[in-house]
């Protein structure tokens, strides 16, 4: 736990849209990984892409103020993804090489995702329940099981710029 | 944070004033379950 406090001290936590997605509807099961972030001086940040896909998984009025009311009420910023060019241009970079090596790809979101903890290396944490996506383009460093209910339990890895 | 990031110029954000309310988000999910339940049962009545 003291190389996992060492590694995030102060950076900018990048929380992947299935994070949220569940803590939206368990907070108090993601606890123990909102108390770290905050004993270590991070910030939680998402980009407009995490955000639409968040957001984008609900069509009634009400549920969507409700989901953007949790943003808020978490305290999550916007992290630039600036420049947009040079993000886009990793993304194909790492999708090539993934092609070369005949190896699915990545959805978008997480593509630029991946971009972003590179971008923004080595500030930018990224914390995900997808362990496919990231396995490639970045170097996962520790990994947190999380019991949120008697049926179920997730698995959160903890990624940075390899 | 590493005061040589290359995006300075952003406005990027702070770190080291991060808190929550764990019971206001506690209450927020306790109403996005149940919207949710809401949700779930008018997609199946309009099926």
């Amino acid at each position: 736990m003291e190389k996992l406090e060492k590694e995030l001290e102060t950076k900018w936590v990048l929380v992947d849209t299935n994070i949220l997605l569940k803590a939206a509807r368990n907070p108090q099961g993601f606890l123990p990984i909102f108390e770290i972030i905050k004993k270590t001086k991070c910030q939680p940040v998402y980009c407009q892409l995490i955000r639409a896909e968040f957001l984008q998984s609900v069509w009634q009025p009400e549920l969507i103020k409700e989901m953007e009311n949790f943003l808020t009420d978490l305290n999550i910023v916007d992290l630039p993804m600036k420049p947009f060019v040079k993000l886009t241009d990793e993304v194909m970079s790492m999708s090539r090489a993934l092609r070369a090596r005949k190896k699915a790809l990545p959805d978008l979101v997480d593509s630029y995702a991946a971009a972003l903890v590179k971008q923004y290396s080595p500030n930018l944490i990224l914390i995900t329940e997808n362990h496919k996506h990231f396995a490639y383009n970045l170097k996962r460093f520790h990994i947190w099981p999380l019991d949120l209910s008697e049926e179920e339990i997730v698995t959160v890895g903890f990624y940075k710029n390899k | 944070m590493n005061s040589s990031n290359k995006h300075d110029e952003d406005k990027l954000p702070q770190t080291g004033n991060w808190d929550f309310d764990i019971d206001k988000l506690n209450k927020d999910a306790a109403k996005i379950r149940e919207l949710d339940k809401k949700e779930d049962q008018f997609a199946y009545t309009k099926k």
